[in-house]
């Protein structure tokens, strides 16, 4: 994968994600999509295992600097720095084995992983802030339930918005310069683990 | 000979657990993190900003149609507003050094100060925090308390929120219509448009406002004596000596209903901000010119 062209991209989706995501709540709601995590699965879809991991880390560490809590005396925001991060983490590694089992160059298929990803991404965010919590009370969280709801809210709505830059995004993939694949899925991943090389 | 290169996926693992411990351990250990958040808004801030500009075209967050649109007309309005606030802000000066003299009272009287406006851009907002980011920061003089109002034609002067939280270059505002902000309660006083006198800013109907959590302020225990000479539609002004001077007579917003309440001899009172706090694009960031954010300033 081309990183340069990777760093313009994240830039890109973090412009959005800060300038454009709050016109699309619903309603006073705080549920409205994350352009990252469609971002991440775009990546998720197409490069190497290992440059997705180190991607998803990237655009998670990225998330966190930018979604600051109000601390719980009404002072300076508290910027944690990890949940997003391992989030996004786990949603690259949910994407990388959910990947052989889906038509990749389906528009649903990106859908689907965003929704995954961003799923998983919400329960372990989730579960770290409510773990530091319960014995760190320097900043406010809702309650975990209300908190995962409004997540996984927002992943049903990035699964909309997935949909809707599919084929966008499918336009400019040979910009990534992703690692060529064969026409199949199950040979696209044989290629990339090495296995029909080794069999001669 | 070559030293031994960890593998991508060995430093991925002590990467995670850095983060894994990060996440977890208690904010005095890890708040020096907060020091790149400045400038990785910094950073974004140059498209953001811009992008702002389609956000407001998909959900235009200012009410208030048929005010002017040019930028010189917008400025002016703005200076008129800027002037009314001044004028009310002497009538409440007019009324507490009355109010001083008749109680033969020697303090110091705090309205009145001088601020110094700066505009800021707003490089992102988080709605359901509470929370905007303002580009502007400790480098342009913004301090703990600096009141933020809303700028641009529809806004006339709206409180936005006040800074809790400054970097070199940015700073984070929390909304008044956060039920998190700090101070919680604001004062409002409820009168017409335009400038007032002393006589009617004493005369005026006064409520204790919290924000609802849904884009609205409400006071949920006005007696309906006062309420009665509250109508639908009326102007808002805060007036309210635990916020910072230079949020006095700063826009609330408009009187949108005044309801009945479980209880009969309460009323409760409803007032929408003029525009979408969580939405404004560009402010006008309040500083006192003598550096002291006033009473109640201080977050």
């Amino acid at each position: 994968m081309n990183w340069i062209v990777f760093i313009l991209a994240a830039y890109g989706a973090f412009a959005l994600e800060f300038g454009v995501r709050d016109a699309l709540q619903l309603g006073h709601t705080a549920v409205a999509p994350h352009f990252v995590l469609v971002l991440l699965a775009f990546v998720g879809v197409w490069a190497p295992s290992t440059v997705v991991l180190w991607a998803s880390l990237a655009l998670g560490l990225g998330l966190d600097l930018f979604y600051a809590f109000p601390s719980a005396s009404g002072g300076e925001e508290v910027v944690v720095v990890g949940p997003w991060a391992l989030g996004c983490l786990a949603a690259g590694y949910t994407v990388l084995t959910m990947r052989p089992l889906m038509f990749r160059r389906g528009v649903m298929a990106l859908g689907f992983l965003a929704l995954c990803g961003s799923a998983v991404c919400a329960v372990v965010c989730v579960t770290l802030l409510t773990l530091r919590a319960r014995f760190d009370a320097s900043f406010t969280i809702d309650p975990a339930w209300s908190e995962l709801g409004v997540r996984l809210a927002n992943a049903v709505y990035t699964w909309a918005l997935a949909l809707a830059l599919a084929v966008p995004l499918r336009a400019v993939k040979p910009v990534f310069g992703f690692p060529a694949t064969g026409s199949g899925v199950f040979r696209a991943e044989g290629v990339r683990s090495g296995a029909y090389s080794k069999r001669g | 000979m070559r030293r031994r290169l960890p593998s991508p996926r060995a430093t991925l693992v002590i990467a995670a657990a850095a983060l894994l411990a990060l996440a977890l351990l208690p904010a005095r250990f890890t708040g020096w993190v907060g020091w790149f958040r400045g400038p990785f808004l910094a950073a974004v801030g140059p498209v953001s900003g811009p992008l702002r500009i389609v956000s407001k075209f998909l959900r235009p967050g200012e009410r208030g149609p048929g005010r002017p649109v040019t930028d010189s007309e917008a400025e002016l309005v703005r200076q008129r507003d800027d002037a009314e606030r001044r004028a009310n802000e002497l009538a409440a000066q007019v009324l507490e050094l009355n109010r001083l003299l008749s109680d033969f009272q020697r303090q110091p009287v705090a309205l009145g100060s001088r601020v110094r406006m700066i505009e800021g851009s707003v490089l992102a907002s988080q709605p359901g925090r509470g929370l905007v980011d303002v580009a502007r920061g400790t480098t342009h003089g913004i301090g703990p308390g600096t009141v933020v109002v809303a700028r641009g034609a529809a806004a006339g002067g709206q409180l936005v929120g006040i800074v809790t939280d400054r970097s070199a270059v940015s700073s984070v505002v929390h909304l008044i219509t956060d039920r998190r902000v700090s101070p919680p309660l604001m004062i409002g006083v409820i009168g017409g448009e335009g400038v007032m006198t002393p006589e009617v800013l004493q005369q005026s109907p006064r409520v204790q406002l919290k924000p609802t959590g849904e884009g609205l302020l409400a006071a949920d225990a006005v007696g309906v004596a006062e309420a009665a000479r509250i109508a639908p539609g009326a102007v808002v002004r805060l007036l309210d000596d635990s916020w910072p001077v230079s949020a006095q007579m700063t826009l609330l917003g408009r009187v949108t209903a005044v309801e009945p309440t479980d209880n009969p001899l309460f009323r409760r009172v409803v007032v929408r901000p003029e525009v979408d706090v969580a939405r404004v694009r560009s402010v006008i960031l309040r500083i006192p010119a003598d550096g002291a954010p006033g009473p109640g300033g201080t977050p």
